[in-house]
């Protein structure tokens, strides 16, 4: 199978239908034997952080908000050990709790990592600007420290880089280095969410970063890709932890039909390459049901079915191919390559290569601007004719100013 | 260079419609180039922009954000987020979970503050960020310049919510008022809730919740029962409950229509009672 034929559906179809118990170890189904006892850690499913020499159980705390500091008690109850945080969430006080509610515990008792934003990076592109400096970053370490009450943090991550020019922008690797040396940081990483694959190549490539928290989930358009990545960077030793594993835990922008958030995460941490994944965590419902997954990984077959329900509902990125649509089409658009251009786009963050494509397919302007309706049927639902209004715009913009 | 302008001339072209929306949204300030984005988020890009952070403004109503830069020639830039929620109280909300006392605090909009490198302030139903990477009094100076600007165009509805005036103002600690839509102790079946913290005998936090009904209070009280121990729970009145709460400490809770009040880490019955009744008082 090459890596394009390696699509999201197929790794859904793979893992779900194919039945996911080839997919998780014998030792996690040892361990997914029926809960004995919510406090007995041994039936904890545990896995290494690459080569950092950090064990965590799959399932942590992403600390989302700075006013229950009761769950932060109630999750090491539970076993979780591994809270995240970041310099910038909610001008500091997310970290200003944890180093509150932390304080009088014993420090190699949890694993508290943070996020520090370069100054001069564009948060739109994740491009890191000239004024990045490695005093800068180093400074706001020193704050995020303090704010946590500890002299170190486990994991240091840069926060949002979304290229290969980020991860190796010399003066970050000067400060994760400077951090790691002077003990301010006993494991340096990169966050991202955009342009995954490319930056966990290029943290192998740095040789500096340990660690990658990458957003991996069962809608992302590429993840066959990420997975593909994740595989990589972990057989090169690199710490792999996952974030919106959830996919923003809903299926309308209106945030009123929830997703099966269990099924979602379960589905992500079937993936052995994954260490840990940081699903936010705002209430005790939450929590149970997130630490129940570190006991339990097996999808269930109602877990399966909400998973492909959802897939075929939201219809995700990828197009198929399977031309239902085209003989419908009274221009004869090529349709799935324009799909595809769209997936590029939203999917891959790639405009220049969707802009290329739409250039090689000769379309000017909006063709579907001339019908009053549109009488096209896509196996998938997918809105096609909003979709083409939407990139096709993409042809008229030089290509130096796509990226 | 002339093949450069025109294709900027292009693209300015194919983006001008959906621009010229935003850019009414950023004052044009004297002295200073404004650059609009054209890109507005929203709930399913929000991430782009703000990362992690996305998660919490979502759980305010957070319905669009439109973005700019404002440069001064002079090597200031200072960038502009404008984040549209739902209603006042909801942007109100998300601004109250970032702000401090300790800040220095402005005559702006709703209420907001300077930092380095930031000014922040929520007005109407408008959450505005503005803020620059470079120090000094002078990249200070032009962010108070800016937020003047907007202040004069976003400042009309200066008012708190509504909301926040059901919380007694005798010892309440300045700057303390938060409005959590969701989740309010880690609870999953708390409506949202307007908190504070009070510094009287000692200090403790009290919160005012508005039910969509009689009912629908019942019914949260009884959850809220029901996630303690029995043992743990005892009842003071008709409409009031003491519950010792093992994830969140001591908690006199209290009822009256559609409203479930309360003081949570107050060991003193009649401080507890005292200020219960000046939220009553305020409900009516």
């Amino acid at each position: 199978m090459s890596g394009k034929e390696l699509n999201r559906r197929n790794f859904i179809k793979n893992t779900l239908l194919s039945g996911a118990g080839i997919l998780v170890s014998s030792s996690a189904l040892a361990n997914a034997l029926p809960d004995k006892s919510a406090k007995d850690d041994s039936l904890i499913i545990k896995r290494k952080l690459g080569k950092t020499g950090i064990v965590l159980p799959i399932v942590s705390f992403g600390v989302m908000r700075a006013d229950s500091p009761a769950l932060l008690k109630a999750a090491l109850e539970e076993g979780m050990v591994h809270f995240d945080t970041a310099h910038g969430y909610q001008n500091g006080k997310n970290e200003e709790m944890i180093g509150e509610v932390f304080k009088d515990i014993k420090r190699d008792s949890i694993v508290l990592s943070t996020k520090v934003q370069p100054e001069d990076s564009d948060r739109r592109t994740g491009k890191i600007g000239p004024g990045t400096t490695s005093k800068a970053f180093l400074e706001r370490l020193d704050i995020s420290l303090k704010r946590l009450k500890t002299d170190y943090v486990d994991i240091l991550y840069v926060h949002g880089l979304s290229d290969k020019e980020g991860v190796l922008f010399p003066a970050l690797l000067e400060a994760v280095e400077t951090a790691k040396k002077s003990g301010r940081a006993r494991s340096v990483g990169v966050s991202t969410h955009r342009n995954e694959p490319d930056v966990l190549r290029a943290a192998i490539e740095s040789r500096i970063f340990e660690v990658v928290l990458t957003s991996i989930n069962f809608k992302q358009g590429h993840l066959a890709e990420v997975k593909k990545a994740i595989a990589e960077a972990a057989k090169e030793g690199i710490g792999i932890i996952a974030m919106k594993t959830m996919a923003g835990g809903f299926q309308d922008k209106e945030r009123t039909i929830p997703i099966n958030c269990k099924a979602a995460l379960k589905f992500v941490m079937q993936d052995e390459n994954i260490t840990t994944s940081i699903p936010g965590i705002t209430n005790f419902d939450q929590l149970k049901m997130n630490a129940s997954v570190n006991r339990d990984l097996i999808l269930t077959d109602k877990e399966k079915a909400d998973l492909v329900l959802l897939d075929n509902k939201t219809g995700g990125l990828y197009c198929q191919g399977c031309h239902t649509c085209t003989p419908n089409c009274s221009k004869g658009l090529p349709i799935p390559d324009l799909m595809r251009a769209y997936m590029y786009t939203y999917g891959y963050n790639d405009a220049r290569q969707a802009g290329m494509l739409i250039n090689e397919l000769g379309i000017k302007g909006n063709p579907c601007r001339e019908c009053n309706e549109c009488n096209v049927t896509c196996a998938k639902n997918f809105p096609v004719a909003d979709r083409i209004a939407d990139v096709i715009r993409l042809a008229a913009v030089p290509s130096e100013f796509l990226s | 260079m002339k093949y450069k302008f025109l294709c900027i001339f292009a693209l300015l072209s194919v983006l001008s419609g959906a621009v010229s929306g935003q850019a009414d949204f950023f004052p044009r300030i004297d002295g200073w180039n404004r650059a609009v984005e054209e890109k507005v988020y929203d709930a399913d890009n929000l991430w782009d922009l703000i990362d992690g952070a996305a998660d919490l403004f979502l759980e305010y109503s957070f319905i669009n954000l439109n973005f700019a830069r404002y440069t001064d020639g002079g090597g200031v830039e200072v960038r502009a987020e404008i984040y549209k929620h739902k209603n006042k109280i909801n942007a109100f909300g998300i601004y109250s979970q970032e702000r401090d006392a300790a800040y220095k605090y402005l005559q702006i909009g709703g209420q907001g503050y300077i930092v380095q490198g930031a000014v922040n302030f929520f007005a109407g139903n408008y959450y505005i960020k503005l803020s620059t990477i470079q120090k000094g009094e002078k990249a200070q100076n032009a962010l108070l310049t800016i937020a003047e600007e907007f202040n004069k165009k976003f400042g009309i509805d200066n008012d708190f919510p509504s909301e926040l005036a059901l919380l007694p103002s005798k010892a309440k600690i300045v700057y303390s008022e938060k409005y959590i839509p969701q989740n309010f102790l880690g609870y999953s079946f708390f409506k949202p809730v307007v908190t504070a913290r009070y510094n009287a005998a000692a200090p403790f936090t009290l919160f005012v919740m508005e039910a969509g009904s009689a009912e629908d209070a019942d019914k949260t009280l009884q959850e809220l029962f029901n996630a303690v121990n029995k043992e743990n729970l005892m009842q003071l009145s008709a409409e009031r409950f003491l519950i010792k709460d093992s994830q969140n400490g001591l908690i006199e809770a209290a009822k009256s229509g559609k409203y479930i009040f309360g003081v949570i880490g107050c060991s003193d019955e009649a401080e507890r009672r005292k200020y219960l009744t000046d939220v009553r008082l305020n409900l009516q």
